[in-house]
């Protein structure tokens, strides 16, 4: 449960981001590449793109673990998810 | 890139990986034993890409009795960049290596894992790095704990600059790693097997499998 708790996190975040590059560039990263989704966010945001970093090392650490995600790495994907989604925020509604 | 096959980078011809071969060490070398050690390509491909390099000159070959042997002409005014462009993995080593020494604090362990350091990538491979972040982190502050992930960021924006791979990073905390988990993870199994250190003692795995002393 808890992991997919974070998994849900992760996806947040990664969809945050998509939204934070659409508004800004008018594009958003596609594929499976970590470092482009994260330099296109940087442009953006360097900031939020260090949070884009941290979740997508928490779903590759997911991946990799055959052990549930520690306490530590729930609290580190919140914080990440939950300033990535507050960036949104500050977007314009129309 | 491919870290295995370094002359890919700019020319993904046969010639290239001969070149590799050859680049490895000043000895002379017969095709079957060029084509051997390099697992790939026909041996009649091997054989032309010799006649290719020798002619241009950067191949020396010499007739001992029936055979002819080939070795890099070291001499030659391109030899400085070929074996400059077979030492790339080592480089990349070296590079990471001294990435990670100017951590503050350090990872605990820090290893190449996975296809680049099997040496067996593919085209798209991503480059697998394993981390062990300090426990001391767990009661750090915010902004202590913020500034190792952005090391871990910087690190992967270098790992793509330098090879244009993009890189998984790894990261488990000191208090996670068990004697337990070590044995029965598979990746951290395969980690230890065929990982390459970059980071933290060599016997790492030693004293996390039979427990600290001391």
């Amino acid at each position: 449960m808890a992991d997919s708790y974070v998994t849900l996190l992760v996806h947040a975040g990664i969809a945050a981001s998509d939204v934070l590059c659409c508004a800004a560039l008018g594009e958003h990263s596609r594929g499976q590449n970590h470092a482009e989704a994260i330099a296109l966010l940087a442009k953006v945001s360097p900031d939020r793109s260090h949070d884009l970093g941290t979740l997508l090392n928490l779903k590759t650490k997911a991946g990799y673990s055959h052990q549930p995600m520690s306490k530590g790495d729930r609290a580190k994907a919140e914080r990440s998810a939950e300033r990535l989604m507050a960036a949104l925020d500050a977007l314009p509604t129309t | 890139m491919l870290l295995q096959r370094p002359f890919a980078a700019i020319a993904p011809t046969v010639d290239g990986d001969v070149l590799a071969v050859l680049a490895r060490s000043d000895a002379s070398f017969t095709a079957g034993q060029v084509h051997n050690l390099m697992g790939t390509y026909s041996y009649s491909g091997v054989a032309k890409a010799l006649a290719r390099l020798v002619a241009q000159g950067t191949v020396r070959s010499q007739r001992i009795g029936s055979t002819t042997v080939y070795a890099l002409n070291r001499e030659h005014l391109a030899a400085g960049a070929i074996l400059e462009l077979a030492g790339i993995r080592g480089r990349f080593l070296e590079r990471l290596r001294a990435a990670f020494d100017q951590w503050e604090p350090v990872p605990v362990f820090a290893a190449l894992f996975g296809s680049a350091a099997r040496g067996d990538m593919a085209v798209g491979s991503d480059i697998d790095i394993f981390i062990v972040r300090p426990a001391a982190l767990e009661e750090a502050s915010d902004a202590e704990n913020a500034a190792w992930s952005s090391n871990v960021g910087h690190l992967q924006e270098s790992v793509l600059g330098w090879t244009g791979n993009d890189s998984r990073v790894y990261e488990v905390g000191e208090r996670e790693l068990g004697r337990d988990l070590v044995a029965d993870d598979p990746v951290l199994a395969s980690i230890r097997r065929e990982g390459i250190p970059l980071s933290g003692p060599r016997e790492f795995w030693s004293v996390t499998t039979h427990g600290r002393t001391g």
